[in-house]
Order: C-alpha cells, then sequence, then structure tokens
C-alpha cells in the first residue's frame, strides 16, 4: 500500500496540490455554515452529471420513443427507478442549495472587490443551471412535461421585438414537436453542461485566488479561521453525507413518477404549472395587466425580469458602499425583499 | 328559406287523418292549391311579433318570446307558418283575417298534421338541412298515440306540441330542448307519470319512477351519460308503442347485440318463444333494469333462475355451476389485486400487473355475457383464461412487494451506512 502511493506521489503533484490547499484558510464566524452551500452545490452537479450519464445508456431522445425509454429504465433496468429518482431530486435540491448560496452571498455582500468576477460567474452559472431544468423537464415526453414546456416556451414569446423568434428557435417551429425534443436534449447534454463546466472552472479558479470573503458584519470581531485541508474539506464531507442522505430517503419515499406519455391533441391539462424554480416568474407575470398605455403587460413584464437581471448581474458595481468596505443597508433590504418576493409567489403558485 | 302556410290539414276535419296519410297526390295537390301564397310576404318585418310583443298581454308577449328564441324563428318561419293570417297588414282585422288564412289558435287534434305540412315535405325541409329526416308523421300516425288521435280523438294524447312544445320550440340537440335525449325520459313523465292526466288508460304510471332508479336512468339522469337509453331508445320517438313480447329482444339488441346473439343460439329460446316470454325481460325487467348481479344465478335474494327452474334440476345446477365459476375467477381477481394495489401504495411501478388483471376483468365481463348461453361449459374457458391470467398478476403483484421489499432493505442499509461514515467522519474532525 504505502509503496502504491510512493509510486504515485513520486509521479503525480499531489504534494504541491496539498500545499496549496494547506495554505488556504477559511473564516470562522456565525455565518460560516453558508460557506459549505458552494460546495453542496458543487457535490449535487456531480450527482447530476453521474446519474444523467447513466440515464444516457438507455434513454432515446426521440417523441415517439423518449417515453417508453424511460419507462423502460423505472421498470426493466436495475436500480434505473433510483438512478433517475436521485437525478430528478439532486436537481431540485441544486436549484434550492443555488438560491441559498445566490442570497446568502448577496446578503453578506461577497460580490465586494476582488470577488466581482466570481459573483458574475455565479450568476451565470444560476442561469445556465436554470436552462438545464427547463430543458431537462421536457425529456420524459409526458404530458406534464409537454405542457409544462408549451407554456414555459409561449412566455419566451413575450420578449419584446424578437419574443416570436426566440420561440421558434427554442421550439424548432411553431409548436412543441418532437423537433423541440432533440434540440432540449442536445441542449440539456451537452451545450448547457460545456457552459457550466466552463464558468464553474473559471468560479472555482476565481475562489481558489481570492479565497473566502468574511462578511462586513463580522470584521470588526477578532479573525478566527482554520485551514482548508484537512479540516474544511472533512466538513465538507460531511456535510455531502447528510445530502447524500436526503437525496436517498427522498428517492426511497418519494420516487420520481413518469405520469403519462404526452399527447399533443389532448387539451392542456387544467393547473399546468412550470417547475417551482420558475414559479415565481410565473405569478409575477400573472400580475401584469394585459396593457399598460401603449405596451402589453406581459413585454412589460419580461423586460422587468431582463432589468433586474441585469441589474443583479453588475451588483458588485452598484454597490458603491460594500465596495469601499461600509455597511450597505439598501442592499441588505433589496436582498431580503427579493427573497420575500420569490417566496411568496412560489408559494402563492403552489397554492393556487 | 322562405316560410310556408296553408290550411291543407283544416280538411282532415271534413276528409279524415286516412286520407291525408295515404293520398300523398292528394296532399300535394291541397298545398298547391292552398299554395305559398304568403310566402314573400314573410320576409318583411313581423306585424304579429311588433304587436303581440308590445301591444297585447304578458302571456301573448312570453309567447312571442319564446318563439323568438326557437329553432323556427331563427331558420324565417313566422307566426303565420302555423297561425296564418298576414304579418305585413297594419291593422289586427286584416292581418287576423281568415281571408288571410288566419286560422288562431288549432285544435289539438289538427297539430300533427299542420306540423306534417312543412316536416313531412323533403323538398322543403331539405332547404334546412338535407339529412332531416320527414317521416315523424307518418310514424306518428302508426304510434300509439297517433292511434289514439286518428281512431278515439283521444283529446288528451300526446301530440308535437306535447313534447316539442309550442312556440318556443328547439333544436333536438339543443341542451334546452325538451326533446334532448337528457330531457327526454321528464318531457315523457309529464304525462305518463301523472295519475290523474292518465286516468281512463289501462297503462301504470310508475315508470318513471322505475327508470330513474334503473342502470340505465342512473347512467342518463346522474351522470349525464347520453349513450344511455331514454324512454325512446326502447319504444322509438314518433313511433313510440309498447314493445311486443317478441321483439323485446330486438330492442335491447340494439346496444346488447352480443347477448341478442347468444341468447338467440340458446336453449331458452325456443322455449321463451313457445310461452311468448317477453325475453330478456323475464329476467332483467323493463324500466326498472338494475345493475346485474352475479347473484342473479342463483341467491334466495335475487335468483331469477330458480323462479322457473325447480332445485336439483338440470337447469338450476347449470346457474350454479356457472356461478361457481364466476365466484373463482372474482376471487382470485381480488386477491391480485389486494396484492397489486399494495405495490402501487408503496410507489411500485405496477403497470404490467395491471395490465394482466384488466386482461382477467374482460375475461370476467366475457364469462358475464356467457351466461347467455345458459350453458356452464361454454362459461368455464373464459373464466379458466381469467384465472391463468389473474394468476400471472398475482404472482408479478408478489415480485412488485419483493422488489419493494429489497429496495428498503438497501435503503436503510445505505442510509446507516451514509451516517456511520458521518460519525466517523465527525469523530475525525474532532480529534484535529
Amino acid at each position: 500500500m504505502m509503496a502504491i502511493k510512493e509510486f504515485l506521489i513520486s509521479r503525480l503533484p499531489v504534494k504541491e496540490a496539498l500545499d496549496i490547499l494547506k495554505k488556504k484558510e477559511v473564516p470562522v464566524h456565525r455565518l460560516s455554515p453558508f460557506y459549505y452551500l458552494g460546495g453542496i452545490c458543487l457535490y449535487l452537479l456531480i450527482v447530476q452529471i453521474v446519474t444523467g450519464v447513466l440515464l444516457l445508456i438507455y434513454y432515446s431522445p426521440s417523441e415517439d420513443q423518449a417515453y417508453q425509454s424511460v419507462k423502460f429504465i423505472m421498470t426493466k433496468v436495475s436500480f434505473g427507478w433510483l438512478i433517475r429518482s436521485i437525478h430528478a431530486w439532486s436537481a431540485n435540491m441544486l436549484m434550492v442549495a443555488l438560491f441559498i448560496h445566490l442570497f446568502s452571498t448577496f446578503l453578506m455582500k461577497a460580490y465586494r472587490p476582488p470577488r466581482e468576477f466570481t459573483w458574475m460567474t455565479g450568476i451565470l452559472m444560476f442561469l445556465t443551471c436554470l436552462g438545464l431544468g427547463f430543458t431537462g423537464y421536457l425529456l420524459p415526453w409526458n404530458q406534464l412535461a409537454y405542457f409544462a414546456t408549451k407554456v414555459g416556451t409561449e412566455i419566451v414569446a413575450a420578449v419584446p421585438l424578437m419574443g416570436e423568434a426566440l420561440k421558434e428557435f427554442l421550439r424548432g417551429g411553431t409548436n412543441v414537436t418532437g423537433v423541440t425534443l432533440t434540440r432540449f436534449f442536445a441542449l440539456h447534454i451537452w451545450i448547457l453542461p460545456l457552459m457550466l463546466f466552463a464558468i464553474a472552472g473559471l468560479h472555482l479558479i476565481l475562489v481558489q485566488k481570492h479565497g473566502m470573503s468574511r462578511p462586513h458584519c463580522e470584521s470588526s470581531k477578532p479573525k478566527q479561521s482554520m485551514p482548508f485541508f484537512p479540516h474544511f474539506l472533512l466538513r465538507d464531507l460531511n456535510v455531502w453525507l447528510l445530502v447524500l442522505a436526503i437525496l436517498t430517503i427522498l428517492s426511497f419515499y418519494f420516487p420520481t413518477h413518469l405520469g403519462e406519455p404526452a399527447d399533443p391533441l389532448s387539451p392542456t391539462p387544467i393547473g399546468i404549472k412550470p417547475e417551482w424554480y420558475f414559479l415565481f416568474t410565473f405569478q409575477l407575470l400573472k400580475l401584469f395587466p394585459a396593457h399598460i398605455l401603449w405596451f402589453e403587460g406581459e413585454h412589460i413584464g419580461i423586460i422587468g425580469f431582463g432589468i433586474v437581471g441585469i441589474l443583479i448581474f453588475l451588483v458588485p458595481f452598484l454597490d458603491k458602499k460594500s465596495a469601499k468596505d461600509e455597511r450597505s443597508p439598501a442592499f441588505t433590504i433589496i436582498g431580503w425583499f427579493m427573497i420575500a418576493t420569490i417566496v411568496g409567489l412560489t408559494i402563492w403558485g403552489v397554492l393556487d | 328559406m322562405p316560410a310556408r302556410f296553408n290550411k291543407s290539414y283544416l280538411l282532415i276535419d271534413r276528409i279524415g287523418f286516412n286520407c291525408m296519410r295515404s293520398s300523398s297526390p292528394f296532399y300535394v295537390l291541397l298545398f298547391i292549391i292552398f299554395g305559398l301564397a304568403n310566402s314573400a310576404k314573410t320576409q318583411q318585418q313581423s306585424t304579429c311579433v311588433s304587436c303581440h310583443l308590445e301591444e297585447v298581454d304578458e302571456d301573448h308577449t312570453k309567447l312571442v318570446e319564446e318563439h323568438l328564441n326557437g329553432v323556427h324563428a331563427k331558420r324565417g318561419v313566422g307566426c303565420e307558418g302555423c297561425h296564418g293570417g298576414d304579418p305585413t297588414a297594419e291593422e289586427a282585422e286584416d292581418a287576423m283575417d281568415e281571408k288571410a288564412g288566419y286560422t288562431g289558435k288549432l285544435a289539438r287534434h289538427l297539430i300533427p298534421a299542420m306540423c306534417a305540412h312543412c316536416h313531412a315535405d323533403p323538398n322543403y325541409m331539405r332547404g334546412f338541412n338535407p339529412n332531416i329526416p320527414t317521416d315523424q308523421y307518418s310514424k306518428y300516425l302508426i304510434s300509439g298515440h297517433g292511434k289514439r288521435l286518428t281512431k278515439k280523438r283521444d283529446p288528451k294524447v300526446a301530440v308535437c306540441t306535447s313534447c316539442h312544445g309550442t312556440h318556443g320550440i328547439l333544436a333536438p340537440n339543443d341542451p334546452s330542448s325538451s326533446v334532448y335525449s337528457l330531457n327526454i325520459p321528464n318531457t315523457c313523465a309529464k304525462c305518463h307519470s301523472d295519475s290523474t292526466y292518465m286516468t281512463g288508460r289501462n297503462i301504470p304510471t310508475n315508470q318513471f319512477a322505475l327508470y330513474a332508479h334503473s342502470v340505465h336512468g342512473e347512467a342518463l339522469l346522474n351522470r349525464d351519460d347520453r349513450a344511455a337509453p331514454t324512454c325512446t331508445g326502447c319504444h322509438g320517438s314518433h313511433e313510440a308503442r309498447r314493445p311486443e313480447p317478441s321483439g323485446v329482444a330486438n330492442t335491447c339488441a340494439q346496444c346488447h347485440n352480443y347477448n341478442r346473439e347468444l341468447f338467440v343460439a340458446s336453449p331458452h329460446n325456443a322455449a321463451f318463444e313457445k310461452n311468448n316470454y317477453s325475453e330478456c325481460e323475464v329476467c332483467h325487467g323493463n324500466h326498472a333494469i338494475t345493475k346485474t348481479s352475479d347473484d342473479m344465478l342463483l341467491s334466495d335474494s335475487e335468483g331469477v333462475c330458480q323462479k322457473c327452474h325447480d332445485e336439483g334440476s338440470k337447469g338450476l345446477l347449470t346457474a350454479a355451476a356457472m356461478k361457481a365459476s364466476i365466484d373463482s375467477l372474482k376471487m382470485m381477481i381480488n386477491t391480485a389485486n389486494g396484492v397489486v394495489e399494495l405495490g402501487r401504495t408503496y410507489g411500485m411501478s405496477s403497470e404490467e400487473p395491471e395490465y394482466q388483471l384488466r386482461q382477467a376483468h374482460n375475461k370476467l365481463v366475457q364469462a358475464r355475457a356467457l351466461i347467455h348461453t345458459f350453458s356452464a361449459e361454454k362459461v368455464a374457458p373464459a373464466t379458466s383464461e381469467g384465472i391463468k391470467l389473474a394468476i400471472e398478476a398475482n404472482s408479478q403483484g408478489q415480485e412488485l412487494m419483493n422488489q419493494y421489499n429489497f429496495r428498503r432493505r438497501g435503503f436503510i442499509l445505505s442510509v446507516i451506512v451514509i451516517l456511520l461514515l458521518s460519525v466517523l467522519l465527525t469523530v475525525k474532525i474532532r480529534s484535529l
């Protein structure tokens, strides 16, 4: 055993890597548990990749075989039901972890210099994951997926000027068909993951370069920290084990069901809704009146989302006080307002 | 299409119904004589409507409003279509002048012929709908209602307006129409459930009460199932009459054709014909047909076979054998269903055993239909096949439960391993 270890250490840069990790320090304070969220996202992303690749072995991305292939995975393939359940549940947990990670970073003002690009790559990763969730939802080609995608792509049509063209580009035609399925498949397993890997790689490099940000509210207190390796890494692993336990429990007690195969000729099922992480936008669009002055309400809503998205993306440059390492209560209020709005609208959407 | 009016049917009082029915050239001639003199005028504003809507009493106003909402007004048939008169005349005396063909309120016995002068004319009616039937009047004349009208001049017997209404007549496919399929039982019941109105007629008045609780009535009235038979489904509509005993099976066979075929090929057919029994009705009843039960084969409460067959007879032994065979299949289906249901409750994918169960249930339905062969040997193959399918479903259900138990053991083991690793890591972290 020792001989193998020596063999590897003498040939691979293990020692150099460990030296870097040992030098890295993680701040210790009352908000330190939020540092685990990045690791949780990374772990869930790995689970997504592993289970996704396993599902790919049997999945067939065509209109007439997609549903049957997923059914085959769930009923015939050994542990297929478990793999699909874990894939679906870990996707949902990833979205939860991403939301918490994003807003905890926002409220702790971790986007302060020099971490502007870390924040921006994080936002891009979040958007890419939303895209992965949206495209992956259609792949089982069941009734719920079909009509949710139809409703979802319909919203895209409200983008001013280029909405219809964008909708047709996404759908591969005027309606959701087998062509939509194949392009969503391509987006889900190739285009978006490659984008995600690139952005995630940059994000991780930036996190390594700048380290963890200590929140402004903790700056006045005595600075404590722990080495990343092995202290923080072992704690990270422990959290991952707990996440795995939660995933196992959810997958066993609430296995993902397949539902009925998509029937484009059937009427839209009553109460069709997008996935929960899109629900707040869906509900917010409902609140807009049909017309605002000379413009369509939906168009104004979509433009509003776009503007808010850009502002969030550029927040490190807008929050001047945080940039100067001063308290920034206005952005704290904005952060809590956004959380309350998203949570409130999502609950309303679920109950609606 | 313009509305038209002639008074040929008024001759009924002079020449009788038979002449009207059998002398179609004569009938056509009458149309020509009395003609379509008013047809061109009807396109103009009707003074009938304008006066009766505003200037006469409330009752008339209501009738005019009903007419305007009815199918006739919508198709351009005005008041003069039935009442005659001149709807273009400004003065009431001119509009309702007999010289202008005004008849006023028609005598009840004239109504069918009055309606027929348009509805029995294919050339005229095809202008409204090329597929519209025009045989209602000839059918009515041979119906129980028609016969009472023509032969007995019964003043209370149903005429066209009794079922279709008078001024507010709606198309039969209009859900508000009194002859829309879901409304027919109530329309018939208006007279047939009224014991006072039906006094002097030798028929019961409980048909609607019985039908409402029957399997057919429950489907039609409670579940709005338009495929379920209404009164007209068995008795006919315009030709309505009581079915002959020998025609009962044909009536039921409109829907239950397979059972009819089996019955005709069975030994019962000859015996029923010989004794003039009303075929299906003997076991199933008529208006009060309830959902069939396997206990109808042999039981103290519902058994029908024992009403004719003595204990120990070949007939009753056959009934007992058929019941035993069907009961075995039901028991096996119930057992398998319990196992599959349990698997489904635990979130297992139970499509395959459910498919087998559906197949087994189809065999049960088939076996129940085969009862009409009155042969235990013919019922047995269906029940045997059903039992095989139910056993297959049961074993697939058991397999589901085995898989579930395997998953549960795996789940418990996984969580224990994960938590153990977590504990070990925690110990390691604390030792740092």
